[in-house]
């Protein structure tokens, strides 16, 4: 104990000493460190409260069940409750009905059906401020005996603005109905489900307001200890499934958590870079306390002593950013909590995100990958420290590190081998959702970059040689001194490289996925009206709409109408939409952007022997053109080909496409879940005819309970979403892009300190203050455009590994590649915006004191 | 036009009332004069039912088990609901099962719940379209069907209970115990009160329609631990129907009802008051061997306890061993074991002990021993059932 206290306060006076005396080179430092630290941290914390929402949710609605019976996409006869009950084996079973809803507003709410007292098995709820089972004169079991009555969340209640006794509407399918709140929840079981925002209800007055009767979502069941669910599955009939709860949590969770991992990953991009600052700085003070070293090593301390204090001063720079970056992070995560649960709204699972908690193993996380990566950016410094001679304490010259060329090219060399290896490493494979391989070529390629740096710097400095002479003298001394710049000087190039790769990559990838994006919306998502039944999305598409909708639109004679009907199901862990429609009208309206497809693919898709899936669906489940692709979809035992895959960017899971006819002759439903309008006269104004077609299709009676998007306003709006959804992409990488630059000013300012005599001495012969600036900016320049370089051919590459690996494992789809030449364009003018911006704090340094101070003797 | 006016307002009057009295549940306020078989089988206008079975059983070995089966009917509201769907009823129906098993010394139960509805709970009364015998002995379900053909059926879940002149079946199943037995009745039914009218409270309308067949001979077989084990005895039926809660200043009851040696039966039940003591409804029936039957009042009856047990599971303190005294009677009666407590947080979520108990003592001086159940309510707080 008494070595190790004797160590820290050593390391302590060591290390504090020369941060007072450098002190706003380590206050940058430490700020650089934070905000990657706070970025890392309040992305994390963010996916996390939509995991944890998500989690929560589900729990709170599966309960304690061992197995749920349902039909996936369809809903069950509720006459099985009876016969479940009475299968030996099963202890309990509790039908449930979940439905999205309207209250007046138009705003969604989560209405379920339960049977009270079977469903006290598995999930209980109690009203809010009562003692025991009923409260103060509230007969809960008035849920079952009086027709209308529900129970509610408190905040739906307050958002309602109801109370016990009070009254409001819902709205589905045409109908609506006045409900009398018998009740507020207390803040257990079922009262955790959509964070509250739910209405109880009897399944009898479930029932009866969605148009169920006889009818369930699903019906939970226990089954006693032993019992397989193999005893149940047998007497469920065609397309009814036994399946353990968890899997549509399991599921859902897996999309949740990719997505975080690609954000994790962004996120840590700024800690890398801000590893170049501790780097930096480490390695400065290691070089410029060279003889103070040799002084500690001839008393006595020894290699590993040496090493430990500048390990101990980069692990100090870490902790203290981290602490830095807290209160940092706590607005990060508020900003981002929006952002990151509506892009999970969009794209994976509904979510309602009451706010983030502070996990402690989260905290605990981004500490230690703080300062592992601080500690990581410190070795190099610390070996190089550990080898100073005791015999430089006898020194009378100040001894500069050597370094030896052929060092400089094995590091080179290094560099050059990992950046290429990182396209064979991520071609390894992966899990599915989880492209690690992916990962790691990324974390082989910004090594590598960073390795390649010093080699990069030295080569930008040559090939703008013809520079240096437009330049004049400033130019071509800045061109001198940043050639002899050492590691550190390369280490901003390296933090700019990345920096930039990343802007590079991520930039062309959001607009190869965008052109891609726009072009299927184009060719695929075709219709000038798309009508489905009110809250379809939110219900899984389980609704049907009235026939008489579609005679109505028939009966026009004015518009083509393609019906489809969309089940959510899933083809072993893999979930994706069956969309069985007609396959005439489609093929005639729309157009697949085709992958891979069989010859007569057409045919077999119009005779209903073939069916048409996503690349995403594809990908996940390993199927390809030619396979054969047997699905249960309800009644309908579907036993096709799979005869072509096409580009398609749904969310929650790609489709199958299966012709409605076809579907209908195998015992599938004949209802249409959704509707493609198309107008025959394709002239004159189409967005205005279907707003006026809309207007008139919800004026009649079954009005209220559908919805109508004009074609472009869909596409409006889905490409909004889009948008959105990378926004905090960008966040991420301008923050990125800061601390580079943050790492640029800092290099910058130690190197011009570092020649302090030598600047002085150029004023002393005569150098204007304006060509010190000059010389300290185009010295700047020299480092962007070496950073540029780097970072372009990075990007490249990354960009390449992004589209074709990380995206194609983490969602299944693929985009054409398309160069973003905005950003490339950009990228130049913007790194040298930052390394400008950086200029001036250097330039300051520079001048800060006179010739004669600089230059007296000692 | 005066005349006129009073005519409308007496007939505006009687259909205000009829429709009160229409929403409230059925009320007993005097003698129930059964008819069987429609008396077996429920009565849905009132509030609470149940029918409740009780006895002794023995194995091939000699084991001894005390078993009980009730089923309880409580309609939530009075009146019919409007209804879409097959989920929509006013009535419930809930289980209690238990198994005490002797030697082994230890208790074992079940419950069930559910609403009376579809085909999870519900039941059939003779005449109910779809249900004539269609074999001597018994109707197409297995079920006895009687020498008259009328069967009383109610089930709960895989629970089931028939009900025929002559002969009951009860089925019980779950997770660790089930048992299918065959009651052939000996005596009775035996009309409690004034023809079933059994007061409960100073009210009269705190009162029940009670009855009992106080000797069953019992047949069958119980399933305990994988095993089936066939086994005979004697058990004790009762039914009781009622509208009215208990009075206020009742905590509870105690309930006895016993099967002794020289052929006669004893009911009693004592009302316990918060504050002490038993309530002047406290009373009870002498069941001679020739099926006559004596009232006793409170005044007549005594209770003392002889020991107790406290539950380590509701932490109530039950008496576990009591002297009880009615006229020409002095029994000492002692718990077969002690732990034969039911929670029933599923379904009544009340906790009340009920249990085999044996008996020893002198009716008229001549010793007698017995074998019976006692059932203790209300000791861990007062109580109030959750329907």
């Amino acid at each position: 104990m008494r070595p190790f206290l004797n160590f820290a306060r050593i390391a302590c006076w060591f290390v504090l000493r020369q941060w007072r005396l450098r002190l706003w080179r380590s206050l940058a430092v430490i700020v650089g460190v934070g905000l990657g630290a706070s970025v890392f941290l309040s992305v994390r914390l963010a996916v996390n409260a939509s995991v944890e929402a998500f989690s929560q949710g589900m729990d709170a609605f599966t309960g304690t069940a061992s197995l749920a019976v349902a039909a996936p996409g369809f809903r069950v006869d509720d006459s099985l409750v009876g016969r479940l009950l009475r299968l030996p084996g099963v202890t309990q079973a509790s039908p449930v009905i979940s439905a999205y809803v309207k209250d007046d507003s138009g705003n969604p709410v989560r209405l379920i059906g339960v049977d009270p007292l079977l469903d006290r098995a598995f999930r209980g709820f109690s009203i809010a401020g009562s003692t025991g089972e009923a409260g103060q004169g509230v007969n809960w079991m008035d849920l079952m005996a009086v027709p209308g009555t529900v129970l509610l969340g408190k905040p739906l209640a307050q958002r309602l603005g109801v109370e016990p006794g009070g009254h409001f509407t819902l709205h589905h399918g045409g109908r609506e109905a006045s409900f009398t709140v018998l009740a507020v929840l207390a803040p257990e079981g079922l009262a955790g489900v959509e964070a509250g925002n739910l209405a109880v209800a009897d399944i009898s007055t479930a029932q009866e307001f969605l148009g169920l009767v006889g009818k369930v979502d699903r019906i939970d069941v226990k089954l006693a200890p032993g019992v397989s669910a193999d005893s149940v599955q047998g007497i469920l009939g065609p397309g009814v499934h036994a399946a353990p709860p968890g899997e549509a949590r399991e599921s859902g969770l897996a999309m949740i958590q990719a997505y975080q991992l690609n954000l994790t990953v962004l996120s840590f991009v700024s800690l890398f870079v801000g590893m170049f600052l501790v780097y930096s700085l480490v390695s400065l003070d290691a070089a410029s306390r060279r003889k103070e070293l040799a002084v500690l090593r001839s008393l006595g301390a020894g290699p590993g002593t040496v090493s430990a204090l500048f390990l101990f001063q980069g692990g100090m720079l870490g902790a203290l950013g981290w602490l830095a970056g807290m209160p940092v992070a706590a607005v990060f995560t508020g900003w981002m909590l929006q952002g990151v649960s509506s892009t999970v709204n969009n794209l994976f699972v509904r979510v309602a995100v009451q706010g983030a908690s502070l996990d402690p193993r989260e905290i605990g996380l981004s500490l230690g990958v703080t300062v592992a990566v601080s500690l990581l950016a410190s070795i190099g410094p610390a070996v190089r420290a550990m080898r100073v001679s005791p015999r430089e304490a006898m020194s009378i010259h100040r001894q500069e590190e050597s370094h030896s060329a052929s060092a400089g090219r094995f590091w080179a060399l290094t560099g050059f081998a990992l950046a290429a290896s990182s396209w064979p490493v991520s071609t390894l494979p992966s899990p599915t959702g989880f492209p690690l391989p992916g990962y790691l070529a990324i974390f082989l390629l910004f090594t590598g970059l960073a390795l390649l740096s010093p080699f990069a710097l030295r080569l930008t400095i040559a090939l703008a040689a013809p520079l240096a002479r437009l330049g004049g003298v400033p130019a071509e001394l800045a061109s001198a001194q940043a050639g002899r710049g050492g590691n550190r000087a390369a280490v901003s190039v390296g933090a700019l490289a990345t920096a930039m790769a990343l802007f590079l990559a991520l930039s062309t990838m959001i607009h190869s996925f965008r052109a891609s994006f726009v072009t299927w919306l184009d060719q695929t998502v075709t219709g000038d009206l798309f009508v489905r039944p009110a809250n379809a999305e939110l219900n899984g598409y389980r609704d049907t709409l009235p026939p008489e909708l579609t005679e109505w639109l028939a009966a026009r004679g004015d518009v083509e109408v393609v019906p489809y009907l969309r089940r959510y199901l899933t083809l072993g862990n893999t979930a994706y939409q069956f969309e069985a429609t007609d396959m005439p009208g489609l093929l005639e309206y729309s157009r697949f952007s085709v992958l891979e497809r069989l010859p007569d693919a057409e045919a077999l898709l119009l005779s209903g022997q073939g069916v048409a899936i996503a690349e995403a669906l594809a990908n996940q489940a390993g199927l390809k053109a030619g396979d054969r692709f047997q699905v249960q979809v309800g009644a309908a035992e579907v036993d096709a080909v799979v005869a072509m895959v096409v580009r398609s960017y749904r969310t929650r899971g790609g489709e199958a496409y299966y012709d409605l006819t076809a579907f209908t002759a195998l015992g599938g439903e004949s209802g249409a879940g959704g509707l493609r309008v198309y107008f025959k006269d394709r002239s004159g104004d189409l967005t205005a005819k279907a707003e006026t077609l809309r207007a008139q299709m919800l004026a009649e009676p079954w009005g209220p309970g559908v919805e109508g998007v004009p074609g472009t306003g869909l596409h409006t709006l889905v490409t909004g979403i889009f948008d959105e959804t990378f926004a905090i992409t960008g966040v991420l990488l301008v923050i990125a892009l800061g601390v580079a630059a943050l790492g640029v000013c800092v290099t910058l300012t130690v190197r011009v300190l570092e020649r302090m005599r030598q600047i002085n001495t150029l004023l002393a012969v005569g150098a204007s203050r304006g060509q010190i600036t000059a010389m300290v900016l185009w010295e700047a320049v020299y480092l962007g455009l070496a950073g540029e370089i780097v970072g372009v051919i990075g990007g490249l590459a990354l960009s390449v590994i992004i589209i074709y690996v990380i995206n194609r494992q983490s969602f299944g789809w693929t985009f054409v590649y398309l160069l973003d030449w905005r950003a490339l364009a950009l990228s130049l003018p913007l790194i040298l915006a930052a390394v400008l911006a950086a200029g001036p704090p250097a330039c300051r340094a520079a001048l800060s004191r006179t010739p004669a101070l600089i230059l007296r003797e000692r | 036009m005066r005349r006129t006016h009073i005519v409308l307002l007496a007939a505006l009057c009687l259909l205000l009332a009829s429709q009160v009295f229409a929403q409230e549940f059925a009320p007993v306020t005097g003698p129930c004069d059964f008819e069987f078989p429609r008396d077996h089988g429920p009565h849905p206008g009132h509030k609470t039912e149940w029918w409740y079975y009780t006895g002794a059983l023995k194995g091939p070995s000699g084991e001894r088990y005390g078993f009980q089966f009730t089923i309880f009917r409580s309609r939530i509201k009075p009146g019919e609901p409007e209804h879409a769907t097959g989920w929509r009823t006013n009535q419930i129906l809930l289980g209690h099962a238990a198994i005490t098993d002797v030697s082994r010394r230890r208790h074992r139960q079940h419950e069930a719940v559910s609403r009376a509805a579809l085909d999870l709970a519900g039941w059939s009364t003779p005449g109910t379209p779809g249900t004539a015998p269609t074999a001597a002995g018994t109707d197409e379900t297995g079920n006895p069907a009687g020498k008259d053909g009328q069967v009383v059926r109610i089930f709960l879940r895989d629970w089931s209970l028939a009900i025929a002149s002559d002969a009951h079946r009860l089925e019980a199943r779950g997770p660790d115990f089930s048992y299918d037995l065959a009651l052939a009745p000996r005596k009775g039914p035996i009309a409690h009160g004034e023809r079933g009218y059994s007061q409960k409270g100073v009210k009269p309308e705190s009162a029940s329609c009670y009855y009992s067949i106080p000797r069953m001979e019992v047949s069958g077989s119980i399933q305990l631990d994988g095993k089936t084990i066939p086994v005979t005895g004697e058990a004790w039926m009762d039914q009781e129907y009622s509208s009215a809660p208990l009075e206020p200043g009742i905590s509870g009851w105690d309930w006895f009802s016993l099967r002794l040696s020289d052929g006669s039966d004893l009911m009693v039940f004592f009302l316990r008051v918060e504050k002490g003591g038993f309530g002047p409804a406290t009373g009870g029936t002498l069941i001679a061997p020739d099926g006559r039957t004596t009232r006793i009042s409170a005044s007549q009856l005594t209770l003392a306890s002889t020991g107790s047990w406290t539950s380590p599971r509701s932490k109530a303190r039950y008496p576990a061993g009591w002297k009880l005294t009615a006229p020409g009677i002095a029994l000492t009666l002692a718990p077969e074991i002690p732990d034969q407590e039911m929670n029933t947080p599923l379904s009544t979520g009340v906790n009340y002990w009920e249990g085999l108990v044996r008996a020893v003592g002198a009716v008229d001086g001549k010793p007698v021993t017995g074998e019976g159940y006692v059932e203790l309510t209300g000791y861990n707080k007062a109580f109030t059932a959750r329907y």
